[in-house]
């Protein structure tokens, strides 16, 4: 690979860590699976460290929730279970071990969380629970886990989508486990979730933001490559500004390459799995 | 008076017992809180002899919950479970659980996942419900009749009552305790030890296993890590390895082999049938389960740490 040529993985680390604001916190959980993993985990961890090379320094890693500012260049492998004893000897600033209040959580202490599901739908509603009806389901997945509070108590929340399909993007979710814009705004304060809510979604294709006084979703780049017709292909719901003014998603920098493959993950582990 | 109590001392209590006595003090349709988070430090050892004992009808209210409630499950000694994530974290999806909530055979409530440690600081503050801000919206609420929207009586704020775990008993794997059910938890903790300590104090009856019984003149040497005190403990069994195939911290390692087996035969009722009898109810006992394991598997899965 030359100075230039860039992978998707690397693509979507250089259009999230821009997002990032220096100081603030961010959470990032692990996943079950290779992709899930690979975006909930990797990508996140890779840019938030770019970020803490970059523009914002004073940037918290929370990893697995307990883990602050970890050595990044000393795993071996992708964190894949939340308290291994690997992850205890991992280099880092501070280890929290108690549970909860090892971070004020619902005091707005995290500013921003990834979290993902099988599906998500036009108002960013997410799904971690099960497809079709809950009492016996067609299939039933693991549970809501810690989204609720994603979504409702983070500062705001990135949903990061391995797969970007018509069974994944659905006009309703069949589950709301992490809420996002019915009525928009306002409606959010109507159900009592005063702050956060979904900010962007990352797909292979594409990135979506949202209309949050209409509550809708809506799309801010296309990845180079991808076409209008794919994304029509690939999203069950109507994307009102799915137009000729869709701009492209950024393009990693030789600058940017160069931190992400030399400094911040050398060997691989994060980005090439 | 003073001379008839003089005539009458008594020697302390043991809580020391066998862990299939200890197991049948819990009753059928009982809500059951299991020790320990995720894949890591489950009483696996009690869990093993409440299948064995055939006790049905069981709730487990959980934080996370993996293969204590999945094997429960498959044996067919749960109807509920209450929950916000039942899963193997890197090994997978709980089978079990997964087969038997799509037929409908047992019943899912699902909690976000501090409320579910909430409830269970409900109980141990001895409150019916816990308040939280932030579900409104969500299908939690709207499939949960015993969640309650109100508004904060101080600042007028949405909020909802999440309802107390109440469990009827709590079962927790530890390192070590007296006879008298002192409670060892070492200096390095988890989410796993010190969920612990809170289910200790949620619940009346506390059903404890540990690695090691050790003499009281041993745990003075370390009080301030008895944070589970015996006049907090039922009764507390002697069970090494107890929380095998999950971890136990600082002292073994999960079982990864034993881990991919089961994803394996879980995926088919007649093979996990076999597995149940020939790990669990032929068997008489955690020892018999532990020379069935082999010394040396086991052996290989002690880890070692600095810090007690």
């Amino acid at each position: 690979m030359n100075n230039t040529e860039y992978t998707l993985n690397e693509l979507l680390v250089v259009n999230l860590y821009k997002d990032f604001k220096n100081g603030e916190v961010g959470f990032t959980g692990l996943a079950t699976g290779k992709y899930p993993s690979l975006y909930i985990t990797s990508i996140p961890l890779v840019a938030m460290e770019l970020a803490r090379k970059t523009h914002a320094p004073d940037l918290t890693i929370l990893l697995a929730g307990w883990i602050q500012n970890p050595d990044l260049s000393k795993f071996n492998k992708v964190p894949d279970a939340e308290l291994a004893e690997y992850l205890r000897d991992i280099p880092c600033e501070s280890q929290m071990t108690s549970y909860p209040g090892q971070y004020p959580l619902r005091r707005g202490s995290i500013s921003f969380g990834f979290g993902t599901g099988v599906q998500i739908d036009k108002i960013g509603n997410i799904n971690s629970v099960c497809i079709g009806k809950h009492d016996a389901p067609k299939v039933r997945l693991v549970g809501p886990i810690l989204l609720p509070e994603h979504f409702s108590m983070f500062g705001r929340e990135y949903i990061m989508m391995p797969y970007h399909e018509k069974r994944t993007f659905v006009n309703h979710v069949d589950y709301i486990a992490g809420v996002g814009y019915p009525g928009g705004l306002e409606g959010r304060k109507k159900l009592g979730l005063e702050s956060g809510g979904p900010e962007l979604v990352f797909t292979p294709k594409a990135i979506f933001d949202f209309d949050k006084k209409l509550g809708t979703i809506k799309i801010r780049s296309m990845h180079p490559g991808t076409t209008k017709k794919e994304i029509l292909e690939s999203t069950d719901f109507e994307l009102p500004n799915l137009d000729n003014n869709v701009r492209q998603s950024d393009i990693p920098t030789k600058e940017e390459l160069k931190l992400i493959r030399e400094e911040i993950d050398p060997k691989g582990i994060f980005l090439n799995s | 008076m003073g001379n008839k109590i003089m005539n009458n001392k008594k020697e302390r209590t043991s809580k020391l017992i066998d862990l299939s006595e200890a197991i049948s003090s819990i009753n059928d349709k009982d809500r059951i809180a299991i020790g320990g988070f995720a894949i890591y430090q489950r009483p696996m050892a009690s869990v093993r002899e409440i299948i064995r004992q055939k006790i049905k009808n069981l709730t487990v209210i959980g934080v996370t919950n993996s293969i204590d409630t999945d094997i429960l499950i498959g044996a067919g000694c749960l109807k509920r479970i209450e929950s916000s994530y039942i899963g193997f974290e890197n090994y997978g999806m709980a089978k079990n659980f997964r087969k038997s909530s799509e037929k409908g055979n047992i019943e899912v409530v699902d909690y976000p996942e501090l409320i579910s440690f909430d409830r269970f600081r409900a109980s141990q503050e001895n409150l019916s419900f816990w308040p939280s801000a932030g579900l409104g919206g969500t299908d939690i609420v709207k499939l949960n009749k015993e969640i309650k929207q109100f508004n904060c009586p101080l600042s007028g704020k949405i909020l909802h009552a999440i309802p107390a775990a109440k469990p009827d008993v709590v079962i927790i794997h530890a390192l070590a305790a007296d006879k008298y059910g002192n409670v060892i938890t070492p200096s390095f903790r988890n989410i796993s030890q010190s969920l612990d300590i809170t289910l200790s104090r949620a619940c009346e009856k506390v059903i404890v296993t540990v690695e090691k019984i050790v003499s009281t003149n041993f745990l003075k040497r370390h009080p301030q890590l008895v944070e589970i005190p015996s006049h907090r403990v039922t009764s507390v069994s002697i069970a090494p390895f107890g929380a095998h195939p999950t971890s136990m911290l600082g002292r073994y390692l999960d079982d990864q082999e034993y881990w991919e087996r089961y994803i394996d035969l879980s995926d088919n009722e007649t093979i996990f049938k076999k597995h149940l009898n020939d790990y669990i109810y032929n068997l008489k006992d955690n020892n018999d389960y532990l020379n069935l394991i082999g010394g040396a598997k086991l052996s290989s899965l002690i880890t070692v740490d600095t810090q007690i």
